[in-house]
């Protein structure tokens, strides 16, 4: 009988040693969520671990993953956009295919959006807010209004294949038409939708795999011409939307962010893995700076957020597969500190 | 019957499979380099497939990716599963395509033995196997010589979750030759429930498009002849299976449209030769394979609006194994050959792969030692003219060893090998659309162990303890990385892992009286497998994805006259769903429990019938190996069968 006796020993030292659990306990904060930056890293494919993380500007310390600690419950399956519009923020979880709006000052979710249409996925993936309406581009080919009072869906106009990027100038959308779930076949439009009648009124040839699209103050808006990670680079091309033209720029480009006339051009050279920023003026459409920052500061550049008056935080998602880093930079490029963050952080906002 | 485990080869009536046993010289108990799961085990743990079963053998590691059919496939003290060579019955089965073998798609109900060799020195097998990290070996009951006339194995097994399973196999046998067929036939719904956070809170899920239908046949029949000089046995067989699966994929947070599908068809035929003298002894086969797959996506948001994607292998493979005798030294000489060409309706090209594996040995018995120094070769042609691709690879591996006999510590067998091995890409490395790299080479992995065996019988008491130490290290691993976005991946030659642990497995027996009698097998396996790609890489000293440093099984069987309780249980230590060890990447170590019991009514020496009721996961613990791959809690099954002679 000591067999049995050393077996069930064996057996029970095996089920508490399995038992370990973590006790996360959250105690809900007083004040509002302010005086400091809230990232969404988006994660990894069918990981479920898109995280919102705060750091507090005022001791400098982090709370990963506060969304699940406040809500008690994840995220979801990549989180892709997130953006503040009326003390709301508004997140496009692509995979789990939802929105969630959370409340600014509390980050409590005020409502779960299931994106589905007709019981099929649609994949939300980026989002512009507009007079009283947030827009989000899907996957399934639509852009999608909701409104921001109601919180609910109101209509939907079909554009392009994958829509990706999405930006607001003078009372019109421009959506940016990827293709790329056709890798072989990529599309090539941005379209323009006039947001009264909620219709594509314009659609203008840019290059193959258009991803992110920004305007400007003079009426044009650029888009990164992804290519196809071969002979076709990945480059700037502008619409100027004032006299319909389309003209590339040549500036290598991966994605990017405004701040008054400065756009912010970050890109990440995936043959030989290098990272640049380049500063360019919007109203002289010219390059003001070329190399902003030293790429031996960074391993993966995944986007630029200006921050403050004149500093600049570089997302390094390091090898996609490591968690990343926020970069601080201050006016004259030079790295100043760094902070380890979530995997694959793609969105800040500030709150001052 | 009690002490089946220790004597392997009690287990089967082939005469000339007891003439092939090497003799080590000594008078203890027959000392195997296996990890083994013997036919009453493997009855006893009522496993879905063959990946279910492997669980229990230690040093393997199985990432679990469902229940019934949910895809298995297998690491090998922190070496990846292309390490490990398959043979079935004789057959090394291979998939270029991926690599390596998805375990959940070859049945259990027919498997009388499987056994896990990391060096195996004392049987004649596919030479293919030796170079390999490790083989895995698989004995069917269709494949084995049988001196009764007529012998049958049936069951009828009912699960949870609407599992439905039947399994038919019968036997014509004499003194020279015998015939099989056997069949079975798997239906499964695979709805399990699952606990799950979601906006609601604390939900109870029920897994969704987990369905699935298999079946599969096998024909075989085997002749001998010869006198004491030279004996001569052939075997035939061909197999067939056929699994029609919706695939559920991960537990995607608030998105449970998975829609998937999968049909796999892999059929063999083949013919084994085997030769036995004095002084000689020959072992040579031949097979042809084919594997299809049909994979569909009927929701993908391209311009189709679905993915429909088909694959299929077809693979001629043969070799031999040769050994002569003389005096205290054993020479051998082997040679594998095997084409492979994949077509498929994605661009993948044609690809073509002759891979040839050739091995000379020389083994020494001395009365204290043996010794044994072998070369391998291994030549790989890549041809792929659709996407310009040509590639020949070789390379020269030595592997040595060294093992002790008990007229030299008595009961105590020690050991140490060295072998060095190498793995080819796959054809879904090297040309996947987008993520596959022609540039690829193979991937280099060496293994050292330092070992031991104690056997001892002391009177109704028997038993063994066997332990390891090793230390491995894999050079150009094949990872796959997001390299230009995070849409799109690709195959890289850029791992390195160190990998250092041990494993100590224990079998005892003990029959109290004429009516009870107990056995117990457990084992324990430590392994620390460590990124060592790149100092500066903030996973630089990790343990890599998904390779738990402790993992442990244990087996206990109580029997009373024909009445029998089982207990098996599994523990699998903490591991990280990536390479990087941080919280948020670490998944909990988890501990399941099986019980059953069975009752065997034999009638007349020849007829027996058996009911086996069990309860799989009895604590009901909410686990995945896999990050959201959610297996399920507790589950029934009751078994009838049947089995003639």
């Amino acid at each position: 009988m000591t067999l049995i006796k050393y077996f069930f020993a064996f057996i029970i030292l095996m089920f508490f040693s399995s038992c370990k659990k973590d006790n996360h306990e959250y105690t809900p904060r007083k004040e509002p969520f302010s005086n400091g930056l809230l990232t969404l890293s988006e994660g990894l494919f069918h990981q479920n671990n898109s995280t919102l993380s705060w750091i507090n500007l005022s001791d400098n310390t982090i709370e990963y993953d506060v969304f699940e600690q406040i809500n008690g419950r994840k995220i979801g399956d990549t989180g892709n956009d997130m953006i503040l519009y009326g003390g709301k923020i508004y997140m496009a979880v692509s995979t789990s295919s939802t929105i969630e709006i959370l409340d600014k000052s509390t980050l409590k979710s005020l409502k779960h959006i299931p994106f589905d249409y007709n019981n099929k996925v649609q994949q939300p993936r980026y989002l512009a807010a507009h007079k009283g309406n947030v827009y989000v581009t899907s996957f399934d080919g639509y852009v999608t209004a909701i409104d921001t009072t109601s919180l609910k869906v109101t209509k939907r106009v079909k554009v392009g294949r994958n829509p990706e990027g999405i930006c607001v100038y003078d009372n019109a959308l421009y959506i940016a038409n990827s293709g790329g779930l056709d890798p072989d076949n990529v599309d090539s439009t941005v379209m323009k939708i006039d947001i009264s009648t909620f219709t594509v009124v314009d659609t203008f040839m840019v290059g193959k795999n258009p991803g992110r699209v920004i305007a400007d103050e003079y009426g044009h808006v650029y888009v990164v011409k992804r290519g196809d990670y071969m002979q076709n680079s990945s480059e700037l091309v502008r619409i100027n939307t004032n006299d319909g033209t389309v003209s590339n720029l040549g500036i290598p480009s991966t994605s990017f962010a405004i701040r008054g006339d400065l756009l912010y051009i970050s890109f990440y050279n995936f043959t030989n893995g290098t990272s640049s920023v380049s500063v360019y003026n919007c109203a002289s459409q010219t390059i003001e700076i070329e190399n902003f920052i030293s790429n031996s500061d960074i391993e993966t550049l995944y986007g630029v957020f200006p921050y403050k008056e004149d500093q600049l935080i570089c997302i390094d998602a390091m090898n996609f597969t490591n968690s990343g880093y926020l970069r601080f930079f201050n006016a004259q490029g030079q790295l100043t500190k760094s902070i380890n963050i979530g995997l694959n952080p793609n969105t800040i906002i500030h709150y001052k | 019957m009690l002490f089946m485990p220790f004597f392997i080869y009690s287990q089967n009536n082939d005469t000339i499979q007891k003439y092939e046993e090497v003799i080590i010289k000594g008078n203890h108990a027959k000392i195997e380099q296996h990890s083994t799961l013997t036919e009453s085990l493997i009855d006893r743990l009522a496993p879905h497939d063959l990946g279910t079963l492997l669980q229990y053998i230690n040093g393997i590691t199985i990432k679990n990716y469902g229940g019934i059919g949910g895809m298995k496939t297998l690491s090998y003290r922190g070496l990846g599963g292309e390490h490990t060579q398959l043979i079935v019955d004789g057959f090394p089965i291979n998939d270029p395509q991926t690599g390596q073998i998805n375990f959940a798609t070859i049945p259990a109900n027919n498997i009388e033995k499987v056994s896990s060799n990391t060096h195996n020195n004392s049987e004649l097998i596919p030479v293919s196997g030796l170079i390999k990290g490790n083989d895995v070996q698989v004995t069917t009951f269709d494949q084995q010589f049988s001196p009764t006339l007529l012998s049958a194995r049936s069951s009828i097994t009912l699960g949870s979750f609407g599992q439905k399973e039947a399994y038919l196999a019968l036997k014509k046998g004499g003194k020279n030759n015998f015939i099989s067929f056997s069949g079975g036939i798997l239906d499964y719904k695979g709805d399990y429930p699952y606990e799950l956070t979601t906006i609601e809170g604390k939900e109870v899920k029920t897994r969704k498009n987990n369905a699935l239908h298999n079946y599969h046949l096998s024909l075989s029949s085997g002749f001998k002849w010869g006198k004491k000089k030279a004996r001569h046995r052939i075997k035939l067989s061909a197999k067939m299976n056929y699994i029609d699966q919706q695939l559920p994929g991960a537990v995607v947070l608030y998105n449970e449209l998975a829609e998937e599908t999968m049909k796999t068809k892999n059929a063999l035929i083949g013919a084994n030769y085997a030769l036995f003298s004095k002084n000689w002894k020959l072992i040579a086969f031949g097979s042809y394979t084919n594997r299809f797959l049909h994979y569909h996506d009927p929701n993908y948001l391209n311009i189709d609006g679905f993915i429909d994607n088909q694959y299929e292998v077809n693979a001629l493979l043969g070799g031999f194994h040769l050994q002569y005798k003389w005096k205290d030294f054993f020479l051998q000489l082997g040679s594998d050959l095997g084409y492979d060409l994949l077509e498929s309706n994605r661009n993948l090209g044609n690809p073509k792969r002759l891979n040839h594996t050739s091995m000379g040995k020389i083994k020494y018995n001395s009365t204290y030692f043996f010794v044994e120094t072998s070369l391998f070769s291994q030549i790989i042609m890549d041809d792929n003219r659709n996407l310009e691709h040509q590639n020949t690879y070789t390379k020269i591996h030595p592997q040595l060893s060294l093992y002790t006999t008990d007229q030299l510590f008595k009961d105590w067998q020690f050991f140490v090998w060295y072998k060095p091995s190498s793995r080819a890409p796959s054809f879904n490395d090297l040309y996947f659309s987008q993520i596959g790299n022609k540039s690829l080479v193979p991937e280099e992995s060496s293994q050292i162990n330092l070992g031991f065996n104690y056997v001892k019988n002391i009177r109704s008491f028997t038993i063994r303890v066997q332990g390891n130490a090793f230390k491995n290290l894999v050079k150009n691993k094949i990872v796959a990385l997001p390299t230009k976005n995070l849409f799109i991946w690709s195959i890289q030659n850029v791992g390195k892992v160190d990998i250092y642990g041990g494993d100590l497995n224990f079998i005892g027996g003990l029959k109290i009286n004429q009516n009870w009698s107990l056995n117990l097998q457990t084992g324990a396996s430590y392994q620390k497998a460590v990124d060592i790609s790149e100092v500066s890489s903030p996973t630089y000293g990790h343990q890599i994805a998904y390779t738990p440093e402790l993992t442990s099984n244990a087996m206990l069987n109580v029997n009373y006259k024909n009445w029998g309780i089982h207990l098996a249980s599994l523990y699998i230590g903490q591991r990280y769903s990536l390479n990087e060890n941080i919280q948020s990447n670490l998944l909990a170590s988890y501990f399941t429990l099986d019980i059953s019991g069975s009752y065997t009514h034999v009638l007349k020496n020849q007829h027996a019938f058996k009911l086996h009721v069990g309860i799989k996961n009895v604590t009901n613990t909410s686990y995945s190996f896999v990050r959201y791959f959610i297996m399920p809690g507790i589950n029934y099954f009751i078994k009838l069968s049947y089995d003639f002679n």
